[in-house]
């Protein structure tokens, strides 16, 4: 049960934008990819969830590759937290949560349960029933966070396999509380068995809340490990060539 | 505690919103049948109301005897005109609804975009050249008007999708913009019949830009009627992916649907049910722009809710539009078009002043 990038290069204009990465993601994980802007990060998520093929290598969901599932064989198994949302017609918070549970041929009554449980999760069910376009940007990167745990919720055993969820900097546009309790959210649902990647700018908080780390630079994996371990002032400093004082205030709290 | 009412109230709320679809259409359902009962009754020669189920009994062949003057009249004259207008009404509505997902924008009608007027370029082609056509067989003629019309709503609407659609954003500039140049180009051919025409034809080519029912007659309109039924059943059932598709491509993509497939049928399907209506009726502007838009101020944005309401809806208005035209300035009767543009125009100048934020 793991979602995994084997030798990977992905290349687009000519311009190699990964290398020979290796990345091995397990369920009840919370991996994180770390690295400047421009290491391929957002890239490397993309390939996970299947957006783009790679052009060498595998990606494998499961053991099986990403590119033999169906659209909605991916999606019972995985799920993409977008960074924003702009829907073309108006659409309640809760409308928003239940369409996670789409690509399940489920009832009402069941998906409304799931629609609740994920709402509590992110702590929004008082916001169920406003417009989503009229919630400030961190509700609406909630009830994003919800649609996702609907979707990939391990309660739901009609996908008996390890799901993944995979978000790029979710925490990018919220306040230090609301960036806590997003980390916490993925903290549990790791915990709860689903396979956690997150793509994030924060070192700190993967050094706290992350299982393993990948560390990117120039297209390729720097490092790879437990992040208390990996991700050193030193290696900071020399990944994202800043000094070594900027460095340590980035891995402490 | 707090936990069990809050259970309830989503569980109200998922159930009361099934409970409001099907009260809605059947609201809008029963509206769509007054209307179609008003537009028979409605007329130079009055008719009784028990003069509709014995008309409808000798169309259908079943009961020969029925031969009065007032079921003749609607069996022969009502009878097609105003079922004419029933899937004249769905399919401009349905289209209107299913390209505005497909944009997802709001702004969209098949007569803006051009997909209407592609249409009756592709039909007034047709009947420039069709005679010389001689190779295809006397049972497939029936078919070639909407087949036409058919080929040029669809030049039109993957002239449009190509120019609109952008790395999987759409630009409703470019998008109307090549509806504009849709418009002109049909205008310059409707011209060119116009001027090739003489009076009698000059009169049948007038009903391709204004839009009518009349003149309706079952042997010329079933071919568009099985058309718009077996396009607006395949759209119907992508409602569900069009709520995935209204959330962004990328995010349908996400949750399972496959946006390749559902685009290609999103550029098909409302081609063909815009083609149908317009080779038999001309150009009706503006219903796909209005009945989708009011549909969601009355029952929100499900598209399980709104493709079919769209539909309904569309029939209301075709119907009242026609019932209208023909008592305004009774016993000479208005084109339709000229009716529904007089509506649908402003509503749509009221919705950019609304919208204007949105458009880029």
């Amino acid at each position: 049960m793991s979602l995994r990038l084997e030798e990977v290069h992905y290349t687009i204009d000519r311009k190699k934008l990964l290398k020979d990465v290796n990345i091995s993601c397990e369920a009840g994980q919370l991996s994180a990819i770390v690295g400047p802007n421009g290491a391929g990060k957002s890239t490397a998520l993309k390939l996970m969830s299947g957006d783009l093929a790679p052009t060498s290598g595998t990606t494998l969901l499961n053991l099986a590759e990403v590119s033999s599932y169906s659209a909605r064989e991916l999606a019972l198994r995985r799920a993409v937290m977008p960074q924003q949302t702009t829907p073309a017609f108006g659409l309640k918070v809760w409308e928003m949560v239940q369409l996670g549970r789409a690509p399940f041929a489920e009832n009402l009554v069941l998906s409304s349960e799931y629609v609740e449980k994920s709402l509590r999760i992110v702590d929004a069910m008082h916001l169920a029933e406003r417009e989503l376009m009229t919630l400030s940007g961190g509700e609406k990167q909630r009830i994003l966070l919800a649609k996702a745990l609907a979707q990939v919720s391990v309660e739901d055993a009609s996908v008996s396999e390890g799901k993944f969820l995979l978000l790029d900097e979710p925490t990018a546009s919220l306040d230090l509380k609301q960036a806590q309790t997003v980390m916490k959210i993925l903290r549990a649902a790791a915990d709860s068995g689903i396979g956690v990647v997150v793509v994030i700018h924060d070192i700190a908080s993967v050094r706290r809340y992350g299982d393993t780390v990948f560390l990117l630079k120039d297209g390729g994996v720097a490092y790879a490990g437990e992040p208390k371990i990996v991700l050193t002032a030193e290696r900071i400093a020399d990944s994202y060539d800043v000094d070594f004082e900027t460095a340590e205030g980035s891995i402490s709290f | 505690m707090e936990s069990s009412v809050h259970t309830n109230s989503i569980f109200y709320l998922s159930n009361r919103s099934k409970t409001k679809r099907a009260l809605a259409l059947s609201i809008l359902g029963g509206m769509a049948l007054v209307a179609l009962i008003i537009s028979i009754l409605t007329g130079p020669v009055e008719i009784p109301i028990s003069a509709i189920w014995q008309g409808l009994k000798r169309t259908l062949g079943a009961d020969p005897t029925a031969m009065s003057g007032s079921s003749a009249i609607v069996s022969v004259i009502r009878l097609p005109r105003v079922f004419l207008g029933v899937f004249v009404g769905a399919a401009l509505g349905i289209s209107g609804a299913a390209l505005q997902g497909l944009f997802r924008n709001p702004l969209v009608d098949p007569g803006l975009i051009g997909v209407s007027s592609g249409g009756a370029l592709g039909a007034s082609i047709w009947i420039i050249f069709g005679s010389t056509l001689t190779f295809i067989p006397e049972f497939l003629m029936v078919f070639a008007l909407p087949v036409f019309a058919f080929l040029g709503s669809l030049f039109a609407m993957v002239l449009v999708y190509r120019i609109g659609f952008k790395r999987g954003y759409v630009s409703v500039a470019a998008m109307l913009l090549s509806g504009i140049a849709i418009n002109a180009l049909a205008a310059a051919a409707l011209g060119f019949l116009v001027f090739m025409s003489d009076d009698t034809q000059l009169r049948s080519i007038n009903f391709w830009t204004l839009g009518s029912l009349g003149g309706a007659i079952w042997a010329k309109i079933w071919p568009s009627m099985l058309v718009v039924t077996v396009a607006s059943t395949l759209i119907l059932r992508d409602a569900k992916n069009l709520n995935l598709f209204a959330i962004g491509e990328i995010d349908a993509k996400h949750l399972g649907c496959d946006t390749a497939k559902l685009k290609r049928r999103m550029v098909i399907l409302p081609a063909m049910a815009t083609a149908a209506a317009v080779s038999v009726s001309g150009i009706i502007g503006f219903i796909g722009l209005v009945a989708p838009h009011l549909i969601r101020l009355m029952v929100g944005t499900d598209h399980r809710l709104v493709l079919p309401g769209s539909a309904l809806l569309g029939v209301i208005l075709v119907l009242t539009a026609d019932i209208l035209a023909r008592v305004a300035v009774s016993p000479a009767e208005l084109p339709l078009g000229i009716i529904t543009s007089l509506i649908g125009a402003p509503f749509f100048i009221w919705l950019l002043v609304r919208y204007k934020g949105w458009m880029p």
